[in-house]
């Protein structure tokens, strides 16, 4: 094959010295033959059609080669068959690439869609996310997507993730592969199920190695993750299931009531919360019932706002809230 | 990984695109796939020794050099099966669904059902979640649409610095998210407070944004709008101050931005923070009450102590009068 192609190449000198271009051709034409082949082809087969394979010194070289560059395949995401060449027999001995499981599958995109795509380009700022996001982009146009990523400039949705472990994690999750990190002063194994990204922070539910399922704040991880390097190791429940776990995260429903007294025009938040109630209330104020769901939660809410609200029944939210402020003035009373 | 990994990688998405953009130049080939114009000269060369099994000449792609040094311009016969790209990695399908996710809590309702067709015409599994704090779909809805219309609004906002509600009337310019909250930028015309300095462009946060109401005016000309992130910018200027909180205190540094957060050991954590508005520092402190051990500089402190002090002496009116 080589005298043949001379013809075809410019620079000869290029040719013998670039190790990693004759790397990448035999790559590629292991690519195109597994893929033109109708049926499973066997190494002696591929090692004579794919001209790369020529260099190998013997077959042990040859095997080498071989499986590193199956191997580089499954990484770019690359499935190659295994089957038998001779129907008739069980002998797993040849390989192909099926189209079907190769090639994006048809995409026609709206204008909208496609004005939608280029929006979403500038979405991440995190690198391994940005990294997948022009990947997956370039794919789009390479199958002929016009995408524009230039409209809609009075929108501009960024993301990030600044957690350290996040891109391990990431990974792990993608590759259905175990993590292990430090947690709340212990060493945890857990199986990535879902990441979520809740108003800036980014949340792992992940089941543990009792077979819990748990919500973990990456921002918590006090070391950095590592790989089990087992994966495929375990598969994703229904996203249905997971979609209650996502749920906990809400603040639960508020169940108590407050009666705070709220200066007019001011604290605004505590007075949509609530609603007006007929309660003496200091002038300039108006007596509100604010409803809670954590106790923690509506001391802070209270306090936050000083001398705007203060709490009229008398109880452990009033106690909290002097005890707080009592604090903050420096125990002065 | 190794060069010809990434090579081969991105060669199997070149190919493709180079056959399906023809006349295409080295110069635009590079800018689409992120590389320099020499590197396509190289990947052209490995490119021209690959084809289908066999290697006569018909077989392997071709591409036209002589017009690729004269004109710099690339066409491309390809008698493989690499005419299509390759499908998308996990990792792709579900950085690009995460985004769309992420864009649907933002456009307007109309664009959201094109959202959920495009997520599932591009089949990618759900693995991650976004959730952001953009406040009430119709606020978002009512300026998205000004926006696009060119119409002055009246906002009903919630200042949480002052702890009052405020009724400006604004040029609704631009929504961006940053740090997974939404902001509107718009040129603020009337602030709707007496006594308030006029004219200028603000930041406001959507969800703190409770009602939008039409004026059926349409928005004036101004100045270019400051970038979406200059407050960030502008907090690198502002004071640094530094608060020793107790560790159970420490989620502030997943909300607020912080210069550096160090932990004493003691159960007691030290965050440097900036401080551009010092109102909403004394809210900070009010709300951490003695989870906060330590202020520095002191003069920080002052405000939330007095007013710590004034809602006390409320509440001792109120005893006394029982």
């Amino acid at each position: 094959m080589t005298t043949e192609v001379v013809y075809w190449c410019r620079e000869p000198h290029y040719r013998k010295s670039d190790m990693a271009a004759r790397n990448s051709e035999r790559l590629l034409n292991l690519v195109i033959a597994l893929l033109a082949a109708k049926r499973f082809i066997s190494r002696e087969q591929i090692r004579d059609l794919v001209e790369g394979y020529s260099q190998a010194k013997n077959d042990i070289a040859f095997q080498r080669m071989f499986e590193r560059d199956k191997e580089d395949l499954r990484l770019m995401g690359i499935d190659v068959l295994n089957g038998p060449t001779d129907p008739y027999t069980n002998a797993m001995d040849g390989y192909r690439i099926q189209p079907e499981s190769f090639y994006l599958p048809e995409i026609h995109l709206t204008p909208e869609e496609s004005t939608l795509v280029g929006l979403a380009s500038s979405v991440w700022s995190e690198p391994s996310l940005a990294s997948g996001m022009s990947t997956a982009l370039a794919k789009l146009r390479a199958a002929g997507e016009a995408i524009d990523d230039s409209a809609m400039t009075n929108l501009i949705p960024r993301l990030t993730a600044r957690e350290p472990g996040f891109p391990v994690i990431w990974e792990a999750l993608l590759a259905r592969d175990p993590v292990v990190f430090t947690y709340k002063g212990s060493l945890r194994e857990v199986k990535p199920l879902r990441m979520i990204l809740r108003t800036g922070s980014w949340y792992l539910i992940a089941e543990t190695a009792i077979s819990e399922v748990k919500i973990f704040k990456l921002s918590r991880i006090e070391d950095l993750p590592a790989r089990a390097n087992n994966p495929g190791s375990y598969e994703l429940p229904d996203p249905k299931v997971l979609d209650e776990y996502a749920k906990s995260l809400d603040p639960g429903p508020s169940q108590d009531h407050v009666v705070v007294a709220l200066r007019e025009f001011a604290a605004g938040n505590l007075r949509r919360r609530g609603t007006p109630v007929n309660t003496a209330a200091p002038p300039g104020y108006s007596a509100i019932s604010v409803p809670y769901a954590r106790e923690d939660e509506i001391v802070s809410a209270i306090c936050e706002v000083g001398p705007n609200a203060v709490v009229l029944d008398a109880g452990p939210i009033r106690d909290q809230v002097i005890a707080q402020l009592t604090a903050v003035a420096g125990g002065v009373r | 990984m190794s060069t010809s990994f990434e090579q081969v990688a991105r060669l199997l998405l070149e190919i493709p695109y180079i056959e399906a953009h023809p006349g295409m130049t080295v110069k635009e080939v590079a800018q689409v796939f992120s590389i320099t114009p020499a590197q396509v000269k190289k990947d052209i060369n490995v490119v021209i020794f690959c084809g289908l099994p066999g290697g006569y000449p018909g077989d392997l792609i071709d591409v036209d050099l002589d017009v690729l040094d004269e004109e710099g311009s690339v066409y491309m016969t390809n008698p493989t099966t690499l005419d299509r790209p390759v499908r998308m990695t996990a990792a792709e399908a579900a950085s690009l669904r995460l985004a769309l996710d992420a864009l649907r809590s933002l456009v307007p309702a109309t664009m959201a059902a094109t959202i959920d067709a495009l997520v599932n015409k591009l089949g990618s599994p759900e693995i991650a979640s976004v959730d952001l704090k953009i406040g009430d779909d119709q606020v978002k809805d009512d300026l998205t649409l000004a926006i696009s219309q060119a119409q002055r609004v009246k906002l009903t906002y919630e200042g949480r610095a002052r702890g009052t509600t405020t009724y400006p009337v604004v040029d609704p310019v631009l929504v961006f998210v940053s740090e997974g909250v939404a902001y509107l930028t718009a040129y603020c015309v009337d602030r709707g407070t007496p006594g308030e300095p006029g004219q200028s462009w603000r930041t406001y946060r959507l969800d703190r944004i409770v009602e939008v109401s039409q004026t059926g005016q349409s928005t004036a000309r101004h100045d270019h709008h400051p970038e979406p992130d200059a407050w960030a910018k502008n907090l690198a200027k502002s004071d640094q101050v530094t608060i020793v909180v107790e560790d159970k205190a420490a989620w502030i540094v997943d909300y607020y931005p912080t210069t550096s957060v160090t932990k004493t050991g003691d159960g007691l954590t030290a965050i440097v923070l900036p401080v551009a508005e010092p109102a909403w520092f004394t809210r900070l402190l009010l709300m951490l009450g003695s989870q906060v051990h330590k202020v520095e500089p002191e003069s920080f402190a002052q405000r939330a102590r007095e007013l710590a002090q004034q809602t006390l002496e409320i509440y001792d009116q109120l005893a006394c009068e029982d």
